[in-house]
């Protein structure tokens, strides 16, 4: 029985396989009918057909193939050697990693001789994962493993993005590429590249058994005779080298080595045989194969062979693999977080007994970071300038500038405070310490909500204005917000499944961001860096109010409130044993999140980072209670963002940085010094 | 560092009135079809895109801030930088402190140039005049018409006659050259390469660089219309062999790198392509900004005329 159907499986997919590989072969920009590639098949076509077939389309379905399967296999076995169902080349910033590297030869013109791409991405990628795992090394927590890989990851693309901005011609079409594309220049790393994938997969497999073992636990597996830290190491080796391979060959094809073997062990209820990890090995890689071709066909058939040569296929990757990711998640057992929010943090003694000076510290540098940032530009300012500018003094050129940096330091602490409380409220409520409006696909709403109104109005010639971007970033957000929520709501506190939705939705949007503004402005990364990079270039003083007021309110929630977000971040029967409401709290400050990021991203852009880095960094300072940890993390926010937003109008000036790309950039190694004093501690 | 520095001082004096200017008041249009006005020909002169900073320089007049120099001498070779102008920063996000460090009295640049939130702060400056970057449905117009605009607010009218007269004349012999030579179609594809990857991004008539060679008599292989603006459009390896066979095809390419060579050279898709079989394919306009102003296009015309006729 089981056998028959492991049988019908293995046969509906090849036979899905044949089907869509010569889809996939019928679709090109030559002018070509599908008849003419099947006779160039058999090779009896045309000479112009062969050529076709063999420098255009076979590698091109090659590419595919081998990407998709590498990218499989490789998540697959991250996520077997980490136990963690997160745990994936794009997570572990293996991706980032060779990405950066080859958009920085491209920036620098560094030539890059024979096989150069592969040997490139491949140390990128190997230094990045390196790095997340030094990172994380020593610690038991998965959950660390995936933060230091998502943060390193954040920090990458942001140096990446840097480049592409500043050497905007010379990397014309990276940023484009940046979301992986299979159309191949030249089929002469292919070969190599894919014998170095099959020997790197033949490895997993016969690491295969020993991960099996693994599964049960590092002692259980000791007591069984397995080499715990060399088949961690050599698995961990084999998988990046898979998706370094793969991104040299196709950029960073987002989501499929997440969402391959997600799809093979949703199969697992079905197919006892895929509870081996062998068995899964194969069956990641085979829907990670049917995950990118299928994508392929879908853009090309959707935009038309020609249009579809702009717009990359990760794009397509990212929101099937998105979908498919938040369908499988609500049928998958993952088991519930493993430490709460409260528990990562530990907070160093000597702040925890002081909470409230810890509170008044944080505001007073907020303050006078908010003050020097006023000074700072492409030129530093002296504090009478500022009296002379306050008093109506000061010359027009120095009113020019106090004028335009003023509603900059001010987004930016406003942006940066409705972060960071929205990130404390979001990991309150969900008790997950994963989860900030970034990650949860929040902010990934707002920003892709906003750029469409944008857009739309641009189309129907309106004057898009300031009320436009934000509330097409209300209503983005509140339907990222109501997927997540919807889509996760019968499974009570399973976090990771929460996170899982909230990553589909986040990379679903921001790949659908990438495809509006490749859409409508071809030639213009720098609009599209900017805007996914959070900015406050031209912000205006009369914008902010709003977000002020909501603000206030804020801190009137936090006094009526804070005794029970301490309750509802322990369990569900605590604050229900003493009277708390609990639905209503929970739907409440949810709301009051997402509001609170929708208003920042339409004032800033989307920027990630500062809502999952704030909240860890107030608790570890003062503790789990929130009538200090939310205005902490506020005040804490908002530095964050001010110092990231004078850094980039000053450390490169007179070229601007756009402040999310700093913000990760300066975040992300004081957010990994955190992560190792944390476990210092613990 | 910075403490001790803000702890006291101004780096400006206060001041107490407004200078003000006279002069004879002169008015433009601009790409909104709204009309500025500024107080005489301006002569401290900020330009934050490339074609303006040609065009202005080409007029006789330095400007005093230009965005991003470094980029514009590697890209756009028609004029040189002369003095110490100013950096104001990336050709997206131009710096409002140094522009304002560069006390203009006139801020040029093309719609693109400053996004709209920003265009008020701007305005406080120094009046703005934003351009129309390009029009494909007549690229060379646009190219003159934003010249002359330049030279009126410059108050170079007749210099700017002179060039577009000189660049008329290069045009006329040039034509005759290149008709006496009769030549094949001919492609026009900017190239880059992203990893192991390439992409084209041709060329119609309707693209300047098209539209110059238009205008010498030669035939654009590539049909397409391209896009509103530029006249680009994306080409993938696949789609090059719907060229003709007799097609001369041109590539411009990072002056670092050359994709064909690195990338292209070993795929046999490209080694079949006709024209390249025939060795019709040569790398072209070098340091040539395609999308600049008429100095930019009188080496265009002479980069012609050195393939074609030459």
């Amino acid at each position: 029985m089981l056998r028959t159907r492991t049988a019908v499986v293995a046969a509906a997919s090849a036979l899905a396989l044949v089907a869509l590989c010569l889809a996939h072969l019928s679709q090109g920009t030559a002018a070509l009918a599908p008849a003419d590639i099947l006779r160039a098949l058999g090779s009896s076509g045309s000479d112009g057909a062969v050529a076709v077939l063999v420098g255009s389309r076979l590698p091109r379905l090659v590419v595919g193939l081998l990407v998709g399967g590498a990218l499989g296999a490789a998540g697959c076995a991250l996520q077997a050697v980490t136990r963690n169902p997160l745990a994936a080349p794009d997570t572990l910033a293996v991706n980032a990693g060779a990405y950066l590297t080859l958009t920085a030869c491209a920036a620098f013109g560094v030539s890059v001789g024979f096989l150069s791409g592969a040997a490139i991405a491949l140390v990128g990628g190997l230094l990045a994962a390196g790095a997340a795992l030094a990172l994380s090394a020593g610690s038991r927590s998965s959950v660390r493993l995936i933060l230091a890989g998502t943060v390193l990851a954040l920090a990458l693309h942001s140096i990446t993005s840097v480049l592409l901005l500043l050497y905007a011609q010379e990397t014309s079409g990276l940023f484009a590429w940046g979301s992986g594309s299979l159309g191949l220049g030249t089929t002469r790393g292919l070969l190599p590249t894919a014998l170095v994938m099959a020997a790197a997969v033949a490895g997993l497999l016969l690491l295969g058994g020993r991960l099996d073992l693994l599964q049960l636990g590092d002692d259980q597996a000791r007591s069984l005779g397995v080499r715990v830290l060399s088949t961690r190491v050599g698995t961990v080796g084999l998988a990046v080298v898979l998706s370094a391979c793969a991104v040299s060959l196709a950029g960073p094809l987002g989501f499929v080595g997440l969402c391959a073997p997600a799809l093979a062990r949703g199969l697992r209820r079905w197919l006892p045989a895929l509870r081996r990890q062998r068995a899964l090995l194969v069956a990641a890689a085979v829907a990670g194969t049917l995950l990118v071709v299928a994508s392929d066909i879908a853009v090309r058939a959707l935009f038309g062979s020609l249009d579809a040569v702009q717009i990359p296929t990760g794009v397509a990757t990212t929101v099937l693999g998105a979908l498919f990711l938040v369908l499988l998640s609500r049928r998958m057992r993952t088991g519930a977080a493993e430490s709460s929010p409260a528990g990562v943090a530990t907070p160093g003694r000597l702040t925890a007994r002081h909470p409230g000076w810890t509170l008044a510290a944080a505001v007073g540098l907020a303050g006078v970071a908010g003050v020097l940032a006023l000074l700072a530009g492409d030129r530093f300012l002296l504090l009478g300038d500022v009296v002379n500018w306050l008093g109506g003094r000061a010359s027009s050129r120095l009113t020019v500038v106090l004028d335009a940096r003023l509603p900059r330091v001010l987004s930016a602490s406003l942006a940066g405070a409705a972060l960071g409380l929205a990130g404390v409220l979001t990991q309150t409520v969900t008790r997950n310490p994963l989860a900030d409006p970034g990650i949860l696909g929040v902010t990934g709403g707002a920003g892709l909500g906003a750029i469409v109104a944008l857009n739309g109005a641009s189309t129907f010639g309106i004057a898009s204005g300031y009320g436009m971007v934000t509330a097409g970033a209300l209503v983005g957000a509140a339907l990222a917000a109501a997927a997540l929520l919807g889509l996760t709501a019968s499974d009570g506190a399973d976090g990771v499944r929460l996170v899982l939705v909230g990553l589909g939705i986040s990379a679903g949007t921001t790949a659908l961001t990438t495809l509006v503004i490749v859409r409508s402005d071809p030639w213009n990364q720098a609009k599209a860096i900017t805007w996914l990079g959070g900015s406050t270039y031209g912000a205006a003083v009369e914008r902010t109010w709003l977000l002020a007021v909501l603000l206030v309110l804020c801190a009137a929630a936090v006094v009526r409130l804070h005794r029970a977000w301490d309750l509802l971040q322990v369990d569900d029967l605590l604050p229900r044993v003493l009277g708390v409401p609990l639905r209503r709290t929970r739907v409440g400050t949810v709301l009051l999140a997402v509001v609170l990021a929708a208003l920042a991203t339409a004032l800033v852009g989307v920027m990630g980072f500062v809502g999952l880095a704030a909240p860890h960094l107030a608790r570890l300072l003062a503790g789990p209670r929130h009538a200090v940890v939310a205005p902490l993390s506020a005040a804490l926010g908002a530095l964050v963002v001010i110092v990231a937003d004078a850094v980039g109008r000053t450390a490169l000036a007179p070229a601007q940085l756009p402040v999310g790309l700093v913000c990760a950039l300066i975040g992300a190694p004081y957010f990994i010094w955190l992560m190792r004093r944390m476990r210092a501690d613990t | 560092m910075a403490v001790p520095l803000t702890a006291c001082g101004t780096t400006d004096d206060a001041v107490s009135g407004d200078a003000t200017t006279s002069g004879e008041k002169i008015t433009v249009t601009d790409a909104g079809g709204s009309a500025v006005t500024i107080d005489g020909p301006a002569k401290r002169v900020v330009t934050l895109e490339w074609a303006q900073t040609e065009d202005v320089i080409a007029l006789g007049v330095t400007p005093v801030g230009i965005a991003d120099i470094k980029g514009f001498q590697v890209w756009d070779t028609a004029v040189d930088v002369p003095g110490d102008p100013v950096d104001v920063g990336l050709r997206a996000e131009p710096s409002i402190d140094s522009v304002a460090d560069a006390d203009p009295d006139l801020i040029l640049g093309v719609e693109e140039s400053i996004p709209a939130d920003a265009l008020a702060q701007m305005e406080k400056i120094a009046p703005v005049v934003l351009l129309k970057a390009a029009d494909a449905t007549a690229p060379l117009d646009r190219v003159r018409e934003n010249f002359e605009t330049t030279a009126t607010l410059l108050g170079k009218q007749d210099a700017a006659a002179k060039v577009l007269d000189g660049l008329d004349d290069s045009i006329a012999g040039a034509k005759q050259q290149i008709a006496a030579a009769s030549p094949a179609p001919y492609t026009f594809a900017y190239v880059y390469a992203e990893g192991s990857q390439v992409s084209f991004r041709m060329h119609a008539d309707r693209s300047i660089p098209g539209a110059v060679a238009k205008e010498l008599g030669l035939t654009n292989a590539f049909t397409g219309a391209g896009d509103d603006a530029w006249g680009l459009e994306s080409y993938d390896l696949e789609a090059l062999t719907k060229l003709p066979a007799d097609t001369r095809f041109l590539y411009w390419a990072d002056p670092k790198s050359d994709p064909v060579q690195d990338v292209l050279a070993t795929n046999p898709l490209w080694s079949s392509l006709p024209f390249v079989q025939a060795g019709a394919i040569e790398e072209f306009g070098g340091g040539i900004w395609m999308y600049g102003g008429p100095k930019a296009m009188q080496q265009l015309v002479d980069a012609y005329v050195a393939v074609f006729a030459g």
